[in-house]
């Protein structure tokens, strides 16, 4: 796939579908969009402009198309959250100051501080390996 | 006129002025009236999003509760960043679903997945009641700050209903992105404005920050911790209250909402990494909260300790500047609110609820009509029955972020379907409302938000596992973890 493609198309290489329904529905739109009979759909599309939204012939739920996620970027994310929730109780003190703070106010803004870069390294390690090629390999 | 008048007055009409010229060309739809068409990038979505939550309970509400209550008016920066990493992970699939099926709203968002227009009416109710002490603290926190500012040379309730008014034009002509253009405004003043007083008060006082603290150490020893100077906010409350509105951080129709108007679902992950930076006004709020406790305790309303402090220290023209920088830091929350409010009242109960198909015309027409009919309870609100700021917000968070499960589960467990949903939100909101009104907030040191949190989500997984046999385990899924 063209690396040009990626923007417009946010199902675009990496992505995967949870529910894993490739087929079926190739003839509506890419293979394994779970929205392709919805959109492709005379109903389906007529009926969304109209405000009443339509749903798959079968009368199913719709799912949502989510990225998987490597453990590593949860995990990351997850000790700022666990710091700032779980480690309260552990740091309801004023001593020993930090740069003139209470401690306690230390320990959040810290966390607040270095948030960004568990975060920034949770988009890395979530961001598909491919470096724009062998698009679609991951489905 | 006075000169802060002056200045208050120029704020507030060039922000007007900028709303209305936001809209851009071409005719207006509801799709560029409530999303902006879906093509802003990430500097208009980091715009509109930081415009949401910095409000006027950034200036008012957490100095007032640093003020008067310390320790506990910490949980403000923490819950923002659990927000945060929350919508990380949430807000990238939710967007991409409602991208493909074009989805304006919220309770749009529960209708596509849930099937169910019941659970949409629900959502909507939900919102618009949790939505309307939200704004009614943006129209308090604003008459406060004029009329202090102006040093009463403009009323509260002047103020309110002028700046409002001023609101309602730029949202009724422009829709959301003149709320982005009027955002930037009131960035760049709020910034300011904090870093000016948030460093030269305790400099101006003490000498430095550092020697601040020490001296708030010195006179009240336990304020800097939980749980600070009240009775029941210690750290069970703290942790409580922190999971329930970080949970409930995204939940807000509004915020939701502004999610959609993202042009790409990286836009939103590249937000999330860099808005807890954007909470860093916050902790410069609560160094004024403090200094103003040592300089003048005993406020009769220590909402007002900000702006007292600042008129006390400063010539007037510059608190002419905090007014009007406050103005506008009202006005834009505000004007999401009431666009988001309107929106899913005509669209997700008005437009089901007329048997016969509504155009999109119609449908423009109905969401500028309920705008209005929303700002002006909000006024008549506003004007009547006043609140402690940061208490008019909990008890919207306590509302809305019952509906967390029903969008966590929506997005990451394919098999949740709506009874267990509807079940636990009902549960949820019965308990947060007995809680409250029978006295028991907090309940057992627990935010009763949180335990209507709680009951709600325990409520949602056991009837899932006894209605939808084998749903918990398709719903195994890499989930956010709180």
């Amino acid at each position: 796939m063209a690396p040009a493609a990626r923007p417009a198309d946010p199902i675009g290489p990496g992505w995967s579908y949870r529910d894993g329904a490739p087929g079926g529905n190739k003839a509506a739109g890419r293979p394994g969009d779970p929205y392709a009979e919805l959109a492709s759909s005379p109903l389906g599309e007529r009926k969304v402009a109209t405000g009443r939204l339509a749903h798959p012939a079968n009368g199913g739920n719709i799912g949502i198309v989510t990225k998987r996620h490597p453990v590593g970027a949860l995990i990351l994310a997850l000790i700022p959250a666990l710091a700032l929730v779980a480690g309260l109780p552990f740091v309801n003190r004023v001593d020993p100051t930090v740069l003139g703070l209470p401690f306690l106010l230390a320990w959040i803004l810290g966390w607040v501080l270095v948030t960004p870069l568990f975060l920034a390294g949770a988009y890395v390690l979530a961001q598909p390996k491919d470096g724009g090629a062998g698009g679609g390999a991951d489905r | 006129m006075t000169t802060p008048l002056l200045v208050i007055v120029a704020f507030v009409f060039v922000s007007t002025v900028v709303g209305v010229i936001g809209r851009g060309r071409g005719t207006m739809d509801v799709e560029r009236w409530s999303v902006g068409g879906r093509q802003f990038g990430v500097v208009l979505v980091w715009l509109l999003m930081a415009g949401e939550i910095y409000t006027t309970f950034t200036f008012l509400g957490a100095s007032g509760w640093a003020y008067s209550h310390g320790g506990p008016a910490f949980y403000i920066l923490a819950y923002g960043t659990l927000g945060y990493i929350i919508s990380f992970f949430l807000l990238p699939p939710v967007w991409r679903m409602a991208k493909r099926l074009k989805l304006h709203t919220q309770p749009d968002f529960f209708l596509a997945r849930y099937n169910s227009q019941a659970l949409a009416g629900v959502a909507v109710l939900i919102a618009v009641v949790s939505i309307v002490p939200y704004l009614q603290l943006q129209l308090a926190g604003l008459g406060m700050i004029v009329e202090i500012a102006s040093a009463g040379a403009i009323t509260s309730h002047v103020a309110i209903v002028v700046a409002f008014v001023a609101t309602c034009i730029f949202v009724y002509t422009s829709g959301i992105r003149g709320i982005a253009w009027v955002a930037i405004i009131k960035d760049v003043a709020m910034i300011v404005a904090v870093v000016i007083i948030g460093i030269g008060l305790p400099a101006m006082y003490f000498g430095g920050v550092g020697k601040m603290f020490a001296e708030l150490m010195r006179q009240h020893p336990t304020h800097l911790t939980f749980p600070g100077a009240t009775p029941v906010m210690g750290v069970r409350w703290v942790v409580s209250t922190v999971l329930l509105t970080g949970m409930g951080f995204y939940c807000w129709p509004h915020t939701f909402a502004s999610a959609f108007s993202a042009k790409d679902d990286r836009t939103l992950r590249r937000n999330a990494i860099v808005m807890p930076l954007y909470q860093l006004p916050i902790l410069l709020v609560f160094f004024v909260g403090f200094t103003a406790l040592l300089v003048m305790p005993g406020l009769k309303n220590p909402d007002t300790a900000l702006l007292v402090l600042v008129t006390r220290s400063y010539p007037g023209w510059f608190a002419g500047f905090i007014g009007g920088a406050g103005a506008v830091t009202a006005m834009v929350p505000a004007a999401m609110l009431l666009l988001g409010a309107a929106t899913l009242v005509a669209k997700n109960l008005y437009r089901p609820l007329r048997r016969r198909p509504v155009s999109e015309q119609h449908l423009m027409r109905a969401s500028r009509g309920f705008m209005l009919l929303i700002a002006v309870a909000a006024l008549l609100l506003a004007l009547w029955s006043p609140h402690e700021l940061v208490m008019l917000l909990i008890f919207g968070y306590d509302g809305v972020a019952q509906l967390f499960p029903a969008i966590v589960l929506g997005v990451f467990a394919r098999r949740a379907t709506v009874r267990p949903v509807m079940l636990g939100l009902v549960a949820g909101v019965l308990t947060v409302i007995g809680l409250i009104w029978s006295g028991h907030d907090p309940f057992l040191g627990l935010n009763a938000g949180f335990v209507a949190l709680a009951v709600n989500g325990a409520v949602t997984l056991v009837s899932m596992a006894i209605l939808d046999r084998g749903a918990l385990a398709g719903a195994a899924a890499p989930e956010p973890e709180h």
